[in-house]
């Protein structure tokens, strides 16, 4: 029987229990413009509603719920971030987490999200674009999948999980061994995709001096479309002034993409620059309103995208934000890419958006 | 949490004054009076900007100074953020994303859950006894209570606060006011304690308000809504694998 089925199942009890739920949720209501790179001026209004459910059947045995419902009024084809199913019900996460005494198992729909980078994650096979200035972390890309966890001391610990739904010769599975030495979190893991290829990740985030924080991430591929082996590697660092100025910087090498913008593989986005550059300035105004500035660069290609952010707490429950996002460079490259990679024509376009956010 | 913060003012040095005791006992009758082995407390964090007003609760363990557990109950858009400290380490978990975060360089220097307080100041321990020199410089009454004051002088540069003033209850060796100053003697943040209880043999403030004076017009007060002390607390408390449970 599918997991899936047996998840409705689950689900069903929980109603019956309803007044034992846990409800929680947000409404998010983004309003935005686009002006593209031919003059042409979209509209959008996204609508979105996500529901928690967290049910405690026992000490040791929670379900989690989390539909998401997304409404789209539009002027016409807009490309979002992160909204890639407009109009309708997608579950995001469902599962079910047993906890025994030492370890703990999830089966269902959820988030398995690894590595440190905050642009990009190459250990992260599900998720290896992060963009966490861009995407909500509650936009993320979930999986259905068996995950086991075991916890060994204070922070270390061993993550396994195995991919759903899929013929076995083609379905992921992976590990990761995690620790702490002190100064840094590290992490070694490996993934076997089967027929897609395997991959060996190591990451790392800690302090080397006194308020420089530094993360890494490697990632050595190995696949039918690689020649050999291929390697993707991250590396970040931050700094808060005396002022309060937070500074972030990452690099990233993208041993799949080319330094030669005639040569992208513009099918899929892991497989088009090769050098990367992410620099990003914050300042908190007061407790409750931050300003961010942020510039991701494709260093090969000279192709940038600059993406300013306002947000403030408007209420107790209500996030106000307001950003806008500018794509330049020349002609053919990443962000301003040829017609025949960019159909939507988002490419070199301008992007203003106010976003109210409720949770409750 | 709180503990950590009182352990700011828990720092040795040496200085005999005129008054016949030098910092450093003035500093082990504090530790003396504030250590315990393990507590559980519930608190509410109440953050003034201007006229707006923002609440949260949370639920803490500590297990002395060298661990301690933190989860966020209210308001919703924060419910589940979960904060883990071991020794000089600092995890913070996000249950939107499902994922343990070290917090570490910039973010350490950052306001923690949009109040006055620094993911850093939560952070320091005693470890920090070693990095700062001891001096009585006075005394002086605080709200009728007459207060030792302790000059605290970084002897290392990798500190945040070059310098501390820290004002501590003369009879009951309770710190009362602490100021915190950088390299530059730029006064940055000011923190009070109040609403002293007695909790068996101990007294212990159950109020705490925190300024950062980079920022205008912003306070943020603690209050300890219940609190107990040398409990039974299981140790898996203090591990990542309770963050995500």
């Amino acid at each position: 029987m599918r997991l899936g089925l047996c998840l409705s199942l689950v689900f069903c009890l929980l109603v019956i229990q309803a007044s034992a739920l846990s409800l929680g949720g947000s409404y998010e209501n983004d309003l935005l413009t686009l002006l593209q790179k031919d003059g042409t001026v979209g509209l959008g209004d996204l609508n979105r509603l996500r529901l928690k459910f967290d049910h405690d059947f026992c000490d040791r045995l929670t379900v989690h719920l989390e539909p998401r419902y997304y409404g789209l009024l539009k002027s016409r084809e807009i490309a979002i971030a992160g909204a890639t199913d407009l109009d309708q019900l997608v579950w995001d996460r469902l599962y079910a987490k047993y906890r025994a005494e030492n370890w703990s198992l999830t089966a269902g729909k959820q988030r398995i999200a690894w590595g440190t980078g905050s642009i990009w994650n190459p250990v992260d096979i599900f998720n290896p674009l992060v963009l966490s200035f861009a995407v909500r972390d509650d936009d993320k890309t979930n999986v259905e999948a068996l995950r086991w966890e075991l916890p060994l001391g204070e922070a270390g610990g061993i993550d396994a999980f195995v991919v759903t739904g899929q013929p076995w010769a083609e379905t992921g599975r992976g590990i990761r061994v995690r620790g702490n030495t002190g100064m840094f979190d590290l992490a070694l893991s490996y993934v076997d995709q089967g027929t897609l290829g395997r991959q060996v990740g190591f990451d790392l985030a800690g302090d080397i001096i006194k308020d420089v924080g530094v993360r890494g991430e490697l990632a050595i591929k190995a696949g039918p479309d690689h020649n050999g082996y291929v390697m993707q590697a991250v590396a970040g660092g931050d700094y808060t002034l005396e002022n309060g100025i937070g500074l972030n910087a990452e690099y990233y090498f993208n041993g799949l993409g080319s330094r030669n913008s005639g040569s992208y593989n513009w099918g899929t986005a892991e497989s088009v620059g090769m050098d990367y550059l992410y620099l990003s300035g914050n300042k908190i105004i007061d407790e409750i309103t931050t300003v961010t500035v942020s510039l991701l660069t494709n260093l090969d290609d000279q192709s940038y995208l600059i993406y300013p952010q306002y947000s403030r707490n408007v209420g107790q429950n209500l996030d106000l934000y307001v950003e806008g996002m500018w794509l330049g460079g020349p002609d053919g490259s990443e962000f301003v890419p040829p017609s025949s990679a960019d159909p939507l024509g988002f490419g070199g376009s301008k992007m203003a958006l106010a976003r109210l956010v409720y949770s409750f | 949490m709180k503990r950590d913060w009182l352990a700011l003012i828990l720092l040795g040095g040496l200085g005999m004054g005129a008054w016949g005791i030098t910092g450093e006992q003035i500093i082990r009758q504090v530790d003396s009076n504030m250590t315990f082995t393990t507590a559980r407390s519930e608190s509410r964090m109440v953050i003034h900007v201007d006229q707006e007003v923002r609440e949260k609760t949370m639920r803490s363990y500590s297990r002395g100074q060298e661990a301690s557990y933190s989860e966020f109950l209210t308001p919703a858009r924060d419910q589940g953020v979960k904060y883990l400290k071991i020794k000089d380490n600092m995890w913070m978990y996000l249950p939107s994303v499902d994922k343990i975060i070290k917090i570490s360089g910039a973010m350490l220097r950052q306001s923690m859950m949009g109040s006055d307080f620094s993911y850093e100041d939560a952070l320091e321990s005693t470890r920090l006894l070693e990095k700062y020199a001891a001096t009585l410089a006075g005394e002086e009454t605080l709200g009728g209570r007459v207060c030792y004051i302790i000059d605290l002088t970084a002897k290392v540069k990798e500190v945040t606060y070059f310098k501390r003033r820290v004002w501590i209850d003369k009879e009951r060796f309770i710190p009362l006011r602490e100021e915190l100053f950088a390299l530059s003697g730029k006064k940055l943040k000011e923190m009070t304690l109040g609403e002293v209880k007695r909790f068996g043999r101990r007294y212990y403030p159950t109020y705490l308000t925190m300024r950062n004076l980079l920022r205008a017009n912003s306070r943020t007060e603690l209050f300890t809504t219940r609190i107990e002390f040398d409990i039974a607390v299981d140790p898996k408390v203090f591990t990542q694998g309770n963050l995500t449970k």
